[in-house]
């Protein structure tokens, strides 16, 4: 394969370019976080969902993974885990595609379309299929929950923990962090 | 037709006449090497173009201009259109254009062939035909010929040598000035006759593609073509045959001559190139005295197709018309098949030489190559040669052969099987054919597979199949041989027989041997079944080989979920629901039980972000939901208890 990290850096660019939050996980390329927004005109819309892509080593002739860091009530989407079915991915990749394809138009089209051939959430998909306002409702309850712009920024790394605290105890905000420092 | 007898000497200077001098072809046979106007008359002087050798030489320039002539013939024989086209025609102007040649060695046999094959060709043409040729022939002169026809019918002016050499530094200047500007397109030839003669190719581009269209209708009543009347085949190019002007500077030009030309286009006919003649007159007239040539060439290369009317479009035609012409307008224009087909290959070739000399970025790796290391698919797509490798071995090697098309996303056409072959080697390919084919085979509905010799063969309706290779006749369904009127074995009964013959006595024992077997394959085939039947909670299935959506409880085809939403057949059967969440691990749930007992101790994995419990003092938290261990205080993945709890590490128990 001719320069493999060539095209890693282009797509993870060309990603950071469309004003998509991307985190790294270590200076591989492998994996990152991005912060992802629920399509507009779905019951998802109101959702910020954290999701972990991971490249494997033949990209791009293999389809990226793609899981949901927080929760996510979807009919593909494992609700434990996050991760959505490589398969639906797979059927439809090539190439040429590169990330930002995936977040403009594979992820929105998976949660206005829920691909029924494999529901790794079958209740989802049941209840998708025979209730549709009902599934609307679930899916909303969970964005309220699981899916609000905080949980996507708290999740991410250990000193948003310290933040948080610095942020709530404002007042004795430098005696609680010196505190802290001390072993 | 004394005059078109020209010098098959003219070559000879440069290489010793041989093989490609088709003995087919009458010489004169007394023709010295170096012709010298003094020693010809007027009829017969055989005009030397040979080129001087040290310009860098281009091969396909000249046999361009020859092209103009002799194009018609060859096109009548050879569909094939290049360069190397050149000596086509019949044997007088043959000879004229061998006078002319240029050294081509890597073409002279093909053209050596080609020539005998068109005169083979020639000969067998009707006489109708060759009437028409030979009115064309009239028309249709080299370029030498007519420049010495030029040459011929003025008379040069009487001049002082002081004029003379004026003259002389200035032609040498011209050409010196011309030779920088366009290089390698430019071309001085020797000397004719003391007199100085170049050419040059004027190509005319196009880069947002222009439009050519044919109008068929010869009629001149016609002003405006009709698309119900005239046949038109309009396709793009960038790319269009040059245009080749050929001069010779006589010795009073630039003082009070202008230079001997011709102008010589493919595919342009006689009556235009006329008009373009009469402007590079016109040209010449408006500032006599001075060089002109370079105004000449930059007005054929910006303005002629404008002053044609070619702005936007570019009509081919009308063809049949005779018009009186201009002596010095050659055409190869002959019929529209045999135009637009050589228009079109220029471009073509054009277009690849540029792709090939250009670097290119492939779309699926970014690197920059050169042209040449892209392979193209017949759909146009191209990409570079280690990318295309590395999509075909993976997708050999995985077996999703049906995937490996062009990598274009929304193209999806075949790739052609002898570039497979080249990309993967002799045994991948192997690989890639045999998957393919099973693949395929799988995907027909009617074949089945012999059970006897594995043959596939294509079943009959009443469930009959007969092997072709070994003739046995059997039924489909379960693959045994042909019972009419009878049901199959269901396998139970086929279990129970089976089983029962393995405990008698009197079977051999590699019968025995291959009973035990099939019994084997049975029960493993129950229990593929049971497992298959215990696995999909949702009641919808989809199969694996051809992709069809199928209700698992009642064996219909369907085509959504609708089937479930009015019908028996229910997607989640409640009992199906209960076992589920039976099955589910009580370790689960408790610890999520817990995680939600116990806000206020606990850490989110680190690997899925789910909230787990600590439990008492244990700081090793083990996640319900990703069942990854993990550290309470330093919150990172523990792969071995020891290793991170201890001394040096994390405190296994904390308060708090």
């Amino acid at each position: 394969m001719s320069s493999p990290s060539k095209r890693r850096e282009m797509d993870l660019m060309k990603l950071m370019m469309s004003d998509y939050k991307v985190e790294m996980i270590n200076d591989g390329m492998q994996e990152f976080y991005v912060d992802f927004k629920g399509p507009k005109e779905s019951p998802y819309q109101e959702g910020v969902w954290r999701i972990r892509v991971e490249l494997p080593d033949a990209y791009p002739y293999k389809s990226p993974s793609i899981g949901f860091v927080n929760k996510i009530y979807h009919p593909n989407v494992d609700e434990m885990s996050g991760s959505v079915c490589l398969d639906v991915i797979n059927q439809t990749w090539s190439p040429m595609f590169d990330l930002v394809n995936v977040f403009e138009v594979f992820l929105p089209q998976l949660l206005l379309y829920p691909n029924p051939s494999d529901p790794l959430n079958g209740e989802a998909a049941a209840l998708m299929m025979r209730d549709r306002t009902a599934y609307d409702q679930r899916v909303k309850e969970y964005c309220e929950k699981y899916a609000k712009a905080e949980d996507v920024g708290g999740a991410s790394e250990e000193q948003s923990s310290d933040e948080e605290l610095s942020e709530d105890e404002y007042d004795s905000g430098d005696d609680a962090v010196a505190g802290q420092a001390d072993p | 037709m004394g005059k078109d007898r020209g010098g098959g000497g003219g070559k000879q200077k440069l290489r010793p006449p041989n093989g490609p001098d088709s003995p087919a072809l009458p010489y004169s046979s007394s023709q010295p090497e170096r012709v010298q106007p003094t020693a010809s008359t007027s009829h017969s002087k055989p005009p030397n173009f040979i080129p001087n050798p040290k310009k860098p030489r281009n091969p396909n320039w000249v046999s361009r201009n020859r092209r103009g002539p002799l194009v018609k013939q060859q096109f009548v024989k050879k569909s094939e259109v290049g360069s190397s086209n050149d000596q086509v025609g019949s044997g007088r102007i043959v000879e004229t254009a061998t006078g002319q040649q240029e050294e081509h060695e890597e073409k002279e046999e093909e053209e050596e062939k080609e020539r005998i094959a068109i005169g083979v060709g020639v000969a067998g043409e009707d006489v109708g035909a060759s009437e028409s040729r030979k009115s064309h022939e009239d028309d249709v002169y080299d370029v030498v010929s007519r420049l010495e026809e030029l040459q011929l019918g003025v008379q040069e002016p009487e001049l002082s040598d002081e004029q003379l050499r004026i003259n002389d530094q200035a032609q040498a200047d011209e050409l010196l000035a011309m030779e920088s500007i366009y290089g390698d397109l430019f071309c001085i030839f020797e000397r004719q006759g003391d007199l100085r003669s170049c050419q040059i190719h004027i190509h005319i581009e196009a880069p947002g593609e222009i439009a050519v269209t044919t109008k068929l209708n010869s009629s001149d009543h016609k002003t405006r073509s009709n698309s119900s009347d005239d046949f038109s085949y309009p396709f793009n190019v960038q790319h269009l045959p040059p245009i080749i002007l050929t001069c010779i500077l006589p010795k009073s030009y630039p003082s009070h001559l202008p230079p001997y030309f011709s102008i010589s286009v493919q595919w342009l006919d006689s009556s235009k190139i006329s008009n373009l003649c009469s402007m590079l007159d016109s040209i010449w007239t408006e500032q006599s005295g001075q060089e002109v040539m370079y105004q000449w060439v930059e007005w054929l290369q910006n303005s002629s197709l404008s002053f044609l009317g070619f702005d936007k479009e570019i009509i081919l035609g009308p063809y049949g018309v005779r018009a009186a012409v201009d002596r010095r307008a050659v055409t190869g224009s002959v019929s529209p098949d045999v135009d637009i087909p050589f228009i079109k290959s220029y471009n073509d070739d054009k277009l690849l030489e540029n792709f090939h000399n250009n670097l290119h970025e492939c779309c699926i790796c970014f690197s920059e190559y050169a042209g040449t290391e892209f392979i193209r698919l017949p759909c146009r797509h191209f990409f570079c040669g280690g990318c295309m490798k590395t999509y075909s071995d993976i997708h050999v090697k995985e077996g999703t052969v049906h995937k490996l098309q062009c990598p274009d996303a929304k193209c999806g056409s075949m790739i052609p099987p002898g570039l497979l072959k080249r990309l993967l080697g002799d045994e991948e390919f192997e690989r890639w054919d045999s998957l393919m084919l099973t693949k395929t085979l799988e995907s027909m509905s009617d074949v089945v597979y012999c059970s006897r010799c594995e043959t596939p063969c294509i079943a009959d309706e009443d469930q009959h199949a007969q092997c072709v290779k070994c003739f046995f006749s059997f039924c489909t369904l379960c693959r045994e041989r042909r019972h009419v009127g009878v049901e199959c074995m269901t396998p139970e009964l086929k279990l129970r027989i089976l089983q029962e013959r393995q405990s008698s006595s009197h079977l051999k024992d590699d019968q025995k041997r291959k009973e035990l077997e099939m019994i084997n394959e049975v029960l493993s085939v129950r229990e593929i079944l049971r497992d298959a039947k215990q696995c999909p909670s949702c009641k919808m299935m989809v199969c694996e080989n051809c992709g069809h959506y199928f209700c698992y409880r009642c064996d219909k085809e369907i085509d959504g979920y609708d089937h479930f939403r009015d019908g028996e057949c229910e997607l989640f059967p409640q009992e199906e629901i209960r076992n589920w969440e039976a099955q589910m691990n009580p370790r689960q749930v408790l610890g999520q039980i817990q995680a939600q007992l116990f806000v206020q101790n606990g850490q989110v994995c680190p690997n899925c972000r789910q909230f787990n419990a600590k439990i008492g003092n244990n700081n090793h938290m083990f996640c319900w939901a990703c069942q990854n261990h993990y550290c309470y205080l330093c919150k990172k993945i523990v792969r071995r208890g020891s290793h991170h709890y201890g001394p040096k590490g994390c405190k296994q128990h904390t308060e708090g």
